[in-house]
């Protein structure tokens, strides 16, 4: 099916965007995931501002000890960079099992955590990073963390005039490791539900998990419990892993034909398990 | 409407389009080059895949405006006159089709692979293409024509190279 008509608005400047955004035009970035809803007629923008000349939102830079990638890196980017390899690995991971080369090729990061599909690789991995993304409008910027970003199923916090133009890798901290892993219908398929972990110095420092809720969620209680307890106890671990059932109060639960709600929070908790585990204890 | 200019097959074209024109239709309906194909429309498929400024993409999923002043090469774009590109002569000698349809896609997607990765083994040839379709679930052959196009074992002549390679597949495949 055919798209209904829009205006198109190809950006020289960022401040040429914002101003197109703050007369109600939205952003067309990789366009991966908005074509194709606007093509089901899911979304019918009239007038959409291409950002994809904008080389400032391009830049990958070290900072702070982190890094900082612009909102059009492309998920193949983060598939080779080397820095994201060597700090981020569980980035690459879920930058790899993200569709396939063709899409991977367009898919920007920013575009992706705008579209705030629950499901995302990149959402629940940059949870578990605690990144965080700078938001631009025509009233100036501001920041916020990856997981204050969604607010319900393909929805996110920002509003008409808001462009999203970096996101914010902090330090991931000394001996630092972590992992991603999702239960999908095929391989690279959007997942069912997906973990990610991050560890420093043999502590888990972040969990984010993606399928279980409307919208991404960061495992605060899970987090919270694991630092009290021996994360080579596997019991231990078990327990505090089924903690993931309140931090899934916070929000709605996703229940839909790729798996109910019981099914996702079972299949979390076993993932969530499996990834503490082998992170924490693995060395070397 | 929207001025574009761009390059598809190394000639430099331009036209008025809508915004809502997808790349493929303009490759197809405005330039005629019908060797791109849609499968699915909805990205799934890759039999679409063309390359935009040198990288794979699901033209199905780009605007037309979005490739202005950028250079496309579609399969129609691949050989040298009458002279197939090794990705194509491997297609062609490893029988590497049953109904043809995903062909110009696997093919481009497989251009791209190679030259990311020129020596590639059969599993990362199998993750390189999985963004391409085969209805039929002819892989097999598939994979094979580009194990045998990165290994640069194209005979490049139709008259030796054909027969013994259809009677290969034959015997393998009743």
């Amino acid at each position: 099916m055919r798209t209904t008509s829009f205006d198109y608005t190809r950006a020289t400047s960022i401040d040429e965007a914002l101003g197109a955004l703050a007369s109600g035009a939205q952003v067309l970035a990789g366009g991966q995931s908005l074509l194709q809803s606007m093509k089901l007629r899911q979304a019918s923008p009239q007038h959409l501002v291409d950002i994809n000349e904008l080389d400032e939102l391009r830049a990958v830079d070290l900072e702070d000890g982190g890094l900082r990638l612009g909102a059009l890196t492309r998920i193949a980017e983060l598939c080779v960079i080397a820095e994201v390899a060597a700090m981020f690995p569980s980035l690459q991971q879920a930058a790899k099992l993200t569709a396939d080369v063709q899409v991977r090729n367009r898919a920007t990061i920013g575009g992706n955590l705008c579209f705030a599909n629950p499901r995302s690789n990149m959402a629940s991995t940059l949870i578990s990073l605690r990144a965080e993304v700078t938001v631009r409008s025509d009233g100036g910027s501001r920041r916020l963390a990856v997981e204050e970003l969604f607010s319900g199923y393909l929805q996110t916090v920002l509003s008409s005039g808001d462009l999203l133009t970096d996101v914010h890798l902090p330090d991931p901290g000394r001996d630092a490791r972590g992992a991603y892993r999702e239960i999908s219908r095929q391989p690279n398929g959007v997942p069912v539900v997906n973990v990610a972990v991050a560890v420093a110095e043999g502590r888990v420092t972040g969990i984010g998990v993606g399928g279980l809720g409307v919208r991404p969620l960061r495992a605060r209680l899970v987090e919270e419990a694991l630092t009290h307890v021996d994360v080579n106890d596997p019991r231990a671990v078990d327990e505090a892993a089924a903690l993931l059932a309140g931090d899934l109060a916070s929000t709605e639960p996703l229940s839909d034909m790729h798996g109910s709600a019981e099914y996702r929070l079972e299949a979390a908790v076993v993932l969530l398990r499996r990834l503490v585990l082998a992170t924490t204890n693995e060395r070397g | 409407m929207t001025k574009i200019q761009l390059t598809v097959d190394g000639a430099k074209v331009s036209d008025d389009v809508e915004p809502r024109m997808l790349l493929v239709q303009y490759l197809r309906e405005k330039l005629g080059k019908t060797g791109t194909v849609i499968g699915c429309d909805t990205s799934n498929c890759g039999a679409c895949t063309v390359h935009l400024d040198g990288r794979s993409v699901k033209s199905c999923n780009v605007l037309a405006v979005q490739a202005d002043g950028s250079e496309v090469t579609t399969i129609e774009g691949l050989a040298e006159g009458s002279v197939l590109h090794p990705v194509q002569e491997a297609f062609r000698e490893c029988h590497a089709l049953q109904c043809g349809f995903c062909t110009p896609g696997m093919i481009m997607q497989s251009v791209d692979l190679l030259k990311d990765n020129p020596d590639p083994s059969e599993e990362e040839i199998r993750v390189g293409i999985e963004g391409n379709l085969c209805r039929c679930t002819g892989y097999h052959n598939i994979v094979r024509a580009v194990q045998t196009a990165a290994a640069g074992k194209v005979s490049g002549d139709a008259e030796a190279g054909s027969p013994a390679a259809t009677a290969e597949t034959e015997k393998v495949e009743v």
